[in-house]
């Protein structure tokens, strides 16, 4: 039973709960014995009159008879005493009058009964049977109320007569008392009965209450809990609302960040592109001192924000989770040696010895992104040459086979190590923290965003490596990364053109020099089978020759010439004259910007010249050209890497591009490479110039008014299938995501250029399409546009040298405003068909356009004059005056273009 | 519960309690209320049929073979018949009226079984007059010389066995001498429980 059941209050105490759980187990009881009795009294009854009926049924006189009196009173007096309290058990159950009233009618149903049985002792059994019934009503005031009519009976009958009660006739005045006593003795069990019988109800209901107290408490908990979940289940659907949508506001938000970096981007380098391209053009006009130094910052700071930019740009990416990584395949050892080309003019400038050293039996072709790791080598050689004062920098690929013999991964360990400051312990912590360096005097002293190496070990992490490094503070670092990538080509490395026992027997001596870069050119030699002997000062190599070189001479021996040691270079000629070293060939390891000083020092006894940072192949080869002994010294010297000869190329160029500026820039590259081209504004425009002229490329901006570059590339490509005729495509924008070259690439465009263009990614494209095509240094071909190939709008130069710049700009603003004027005044003519203000108009824009150099208007102007001259007065077609005069404003537009070009250029 | 049903349970509770006890008073009163008194002569009657023992005294009582107290008396007497010296004659009545199976009862049939014992029919009650015996239960005791040592009933109230003084009487007589009992009135007085033997008419 649950206190809900029983009618009870949830916030009794568990002692009142108890005793009116106890209160209803007892009302229980009292309606259930209640009920007993009413029907056992009822039965007795009953019985009284059969027994009335059988034993006593009529009493006689003589042989008449009449109902015995017993018979009458079993039936009368028998149902007074039941009627009632059979009443009151039904209609007042529980009640204590109710229970008294029956515990006396059940005394006095015993007593009828003795009666009837004409004073049988045995009846009197009756009494202790229907006291120990009473009981169950658990109530001792019961027992004790009908013990006393018993005993009132048995005074009343013992006085009055005993016979009845005691079966004698004599009795003590007491024995009421002794019959009363037994009475009481089983009213005294009975109790003691009712009491532990009491005693468990109360247990049982304590424990009921306790339990109900108990659910009670649950379910209020329960309640409880369930109001708390049901408000944490509001507050976890409105957090999941705010959450939804702060989700929906973040995708938004990163989405208008991509497409706001990824415009940022186009937008910055839209403009660096101009600020670039002409400082770098800027540095190669006659300039006096202040002028080239203010244009090397310019050209400098302009370097330093596309970094930036880029670096911003990148960063972004890898946190959007937008940065793809490519797989293609690619060389180890070019990606190396060509990553340290790029750096090494700013270690040559710090007069630092730049050193590569790729494992020679590492698989040199793999798959990975090339761009991606050379672009952290750079950033951790950029490091080290910033933070290295002297010294050497080498930059290692380490690689080992993957533990699983039959997969093609190979494991590459990249390092770069430095002899520069290194790191304190502060530092290190800080080492990969976005936008942090070692500290705030780094970033005043050498600059940079502290991106570099947040995105580096980013771009690792991608890649599936971690960058660790070394270092000691006042020593050096050597920074590295370990990444897995497939093995394209299985065999090692070393492509050597000679067979490999055939250098066992030569030696070379590696003199002078740094550690690392000897261990590099040792390692080089040993692949060959050479034999190398490393001396660290000239001392040391005189030593050694004169020791050794009887015995076992020396066949090479190589200066490895770094600053502090020019000195030495002298003492490495003379070592010529020792007779030991005849045989000898000298060579030297340097920069190339050294070769000439080299050169004029060891005149004819330098054998070969090295330039550093040497390359494998290179070394490897001059290695064996001096062994083999196949070229004089002269010839062996080897050529530094300068453009071969270009063969000029008769076909055009279309640069489409919407902004003048990029424009003009991309015009006066080629110009520089002599590369004749076309310009266009937009896709359409590209459109028909590439209808009337078959170009050898097209170099196409991706994002323009009207038709963008990738829509005409599309319709390009569509016009080609018809001519059977098709021109490289190369896009040319400042997007930089791989996204927009997958774009660029699927609209059928060839290649890809990222902007700002500089005048060397513009030569590397060209030579990449336009193989065959002469480029001369600095060509003065005409650059021409797409109307005037043979004759400019105007002759900005000519109007400059004759007046002046600023002079000739104003000359040309004035030159647009007059000529706006009379070309007003000649449509006016043409509709009034005044013949002779048409020719008076004609004339003064003919004369005004000469005199500034206008020579197409000026041109187009007199030819129109004459035919109007020619023309008799009866034959004037003003239709063809007009198809005149339009073409003079077509004219006209295009020279106020070019001159609104020129003069934003200038 | 209201206090008029309260005074309304009470008065009916008194009620009843008086009821009850009334009731049991007249009970009592029944069972106690003896039979009509008779004057027996103090010898043995000439003119009845019933012999006299020569050698034993002779036990005569009169019953009233319907009467539920009989078997109270036949109770009592069931001891005696036990006796060598006592000659019992158990004189049922028999209205002509009745047929033969009106007095046929169980216990006077044990009783013809007992070798002291003679069942006597009394047809319409000619005995009982004779000996004066107007209740049922009567009891008469005659010496062997024909003289009248006991009278009465030897019950203690109407159906009720047990010890009463009727019986202790009796059992007195029984064992003084002839000479001392004869003459003592008191035995002779004993109160007869039970029904008329005769009608009233009679």
């Amino acid at each position: 039973m649950n206190a809900t059941n029983s009618g009870l209050s949830p916030l009794q105490s568990e002692e009142v709960l108890t005793r009116q759980l106890l209160e209803e187990q007892r009302l229980r009881f009292y309606k259930r014995t209640g009920r007993l009795f009413a029907g056992l009294m009822i039965c007795q009854w009953l019985a009284s009159i059969f027994l009335a009926l059988v034993w006593a049924p009529l009493t006689w006189d003589g042989s008449s008879s009449t109902f015995h009196v017993h018979l009458l009173a079993a039936i009368f007096l028998g149902g007074i005493i039941t009627i009632f309290p059979v009443y009151l058990a039904i209609a007042k159950p529980g009640l204590v009058i109710t229970r008294h009233i029956i515990g006396i009618a059940q005394m006095c149903m015993s007593a009828l009964l003795i009666h009837l049985s004409g004073g049988r002792i045995e009846t009197h059994f009756h009494i202790f049977c229907s006291l120990a019934l009473l009981a169950f009503y658990l109530d001792w005031r019961v027992l004790i109320t009908a013990s006393l009519v018993v005993a009132l009976d048995h005074w009343i009958r013992g006085v009055f007569w005993p016979q009845s009660v005691y079966g004698e006739i004599m009795v003590e005045p007491w024995r009421w008392l002794e019959h009363t006593g037994w009475i009481v003795f089983e009213d005294a069990i009975l109790t003691f009965s009712i009491k532990d019988h009491l005693k468990s109800i109360e247990e049982s209901a304590s424990r009921q209450a306790s339990l109900a107290k108990t659910n009670e408490q649950i379910e209020i908990k329960v309640h409880e809990r369930t109001q708390e979940l049901a408000l944490t289940n509001e507050k976890l659907q409105e957090l999941s609302k705010e959450l939804s949508f702060s989700r929906d506001e973040a995708i938004q938000a990163s989405s208008f960040k991509s497409d706001f970096l990824a415009n940022m981007s186009h937008e910055i380098r839209t403009p660096l592109n101009a600020v670039i391209g002409l400082s770098d053009l800027l540095m190669r006009t006659p300039l006096n001192d202040e002028q080239r130094e203010f244009s090397s910052i310019i050209n400098n700071s302009a370097d330093l924000l596309l970094d930036l930019v880029n670096d911003i740009l990148d960063y972004s990416k890898i946190e959007a989770g937008k940065l793809d990584l490519e797989l293609i395949e690619f060389d180890i050892i070019e990606l190396i040696e060509n990553t340290c080309e790029i750096v090494n003019e700013r270690a040559r400038s710090k007069n630092l010895t730049l050193s590569s050293f790729i494992d020679p039996t590492i698989s040199r072709i793999v798959k990975g992104d090339p761009g991606r790791i050379r672009q952290i080598l750079l950033n951790f050689l950029s490091n080290s040459i910033k933070f290295t004062q002297q010294g050497e920098i080498v930059v290692k690929a380490m690689g080992s086979q993957s533990e699983d013999s039959e997969s093609n991964l190979v494991e590459v360990t990249f390092l770069v190590k430095d002899t520069g400051i290194g790191l304190s312990e502060i530092a290190r912590e800080r080492l990969f923290q976005p936008f942090t360096q070692a500290d705030n005097s780094v970033t005043r002293k050498y600059g940079g965003t502290g991106l570099g190496l947040a995105i580096s070990d980013k771009l690792v992490k991608l890649m599936g490596g971690n960058i660790e490094f070394e270092s000691v503070y006042g020593k050096g670092s050597t920074f590295g990364f370990k990444i897995k990538m497939e093995a394209v080509l299985k065999e090692p490395g070393q492509s050597l053109s000679c067979p490999i026992n055939e250098f066992n027997a030569n030696r070379i001596l590696l003199v002078d020099g740094l550690e690392e870069i000897q261990n590099v050119l040792h390692s080089y030699a040993s692949i060959m089978g050479v034999r190398a002997s490393v001396a660290s000062d000239m001392d040391k190599a005189l030593v050694m020759m004169k020791t050794e070189a009887a015995k076992d001479p020396f066949d090479i021996i190589l200066f490895l010439m770094n600053q502090g040691n020019e000195e030495s270079l002298l003492k490495f000629k003379n070592l010529s004259s020792y007779p030991q070293l005849q045989k000898a060939k000298l060579a030297v390891i340097s920069s190339s910007n050294e070769k000439e000083f080299v050169q004029q020092i060891m005149q004819e006894e330098l054998a070969h010249f090295f330039s550093a940072p040497v390359k494998k192949s290179k070394f490897v080869e001059g290695l064996v050209n001096l062994l083999r002994q196949k070229t004089d010294t002269q010839k062996k010297v080897e050529q530094p890497d300068e453009p071969d000869a270009k063969q000029e190329s008769s076909s055009l160029v279309l640069v489409v591009e919407d902004n003048a500026a990029n424009q003009k820039v991309a015009l006066l590259q080629l110009r520089e490479l002599g590369i004749p081209a076309h310009a266009v504004g937009n896709g359409i425009e590209a459109l028909e110039a590439v209808t009337r002229t078959q170009y050898a490329l097209i170099l196409m901006d991706c994002q323009m008014p009207e038709m963008d570059g990738i829509q005409a590339t599309k319709e390009i490509r569509k016009m080609e299938t018809l001519t059977g005729k098709r021109s490289p495509i190369v896009a040319m924008t400042a997007h930089a995501l791989a996204s927009d070259r997958l774009e660029c690439l699927t609209a059928g465009m060839d290649d890809y250029i990222s902007k700002p263009v500089n005048q060397k990614k513009l030569a590397e494209v060209l030579e990449r399409w336009m193989p065959r095509v002469t480029r001369t240094g600095n060509s003065n071909q005409e650059i021409t546009g797409d109307i005037a190939i043979k004759k400019r709008p105007i002759e900005i130069d000519t109007l400059k040298k004759t007046f002046g710049a600023k002079v000739a700009v104003e000359l040309m603003l004035e030159f647009l405003s007059d000529s706006r004027r009379l070309l007003q005044k000649l449509d006016n003519d043409l509709e009034l068909e005044d013949l002779t203000a048409l020719k008076m108009d004609l004339h003064e824009l003919k004369g005004m356009t000469a005199s500034l150099y206008a020579s197409e208007i000026a041109e187009l102007s007199r030819l129109t004059e004459e035919r109007i001259r020619q023309t008799k007065d009866e034959k004037h077609d003003w239709s063809l005056y007009k198809e005149a005069i339009d073409e003079i404003r077509s004219a006209w537009l295009r020279a106020k273009d070019y001159i609104e070009s020129h003069t934003r250029v200038l | 519960m209201s206090k008029k049903s309260k005074i309304s349970i009470a008065i009916a509770c008194l009620l009843w309690a008086f009821s009850i006890g009334l009731g049991l008073y007249f009970l009592m009163n029944y069972e106690t209320t003896p039979g009509k008194p008779s004057a027996p002569s103090n010898k043995f009657p000439k003119d009845t049929k019933l012999k006299l023992s020569s050698d034993k005294d002779t036990l005569v009582m009169f019953v009233h073979p319907q009467c539920p107290c009989t078997k109270a008396s036949l109770d009592q007497l069931g001891p005696l018949s036990q006796r060598n010296d006592l000659q019992i004659k158990l004189v049922h009545f028999k209205p002509s009226v009745k047929p033969d199976g009106w007095t046929e009862n169980w216990q006077f049939e044990e009783w013809t079984q007992k070798p002291s014992v003679e069942v006597i029919e009394d047809i319409d009650g000619a005995e009982a007059l004779r000996f004066d015996a107007k209740t049922s239960g009567q009891t008469f005791l005659f010496d062997s010389k024909g003289r009248l040592i006991f009278s009465g009933g030897i019950t203690a109230a109407r159906g009720v066995a047990g010890d009463n003084k009727g019986f202790n009487h009796l059992t007195l007589a029984l064992a003084r001498k002839r000479s001392e009992t004869a003459n003592d009135s008191n035995l002779k007085k004993s109160l007869v429980f039970g029904c008329n033997l005769l009608n009233e008419r009679n």
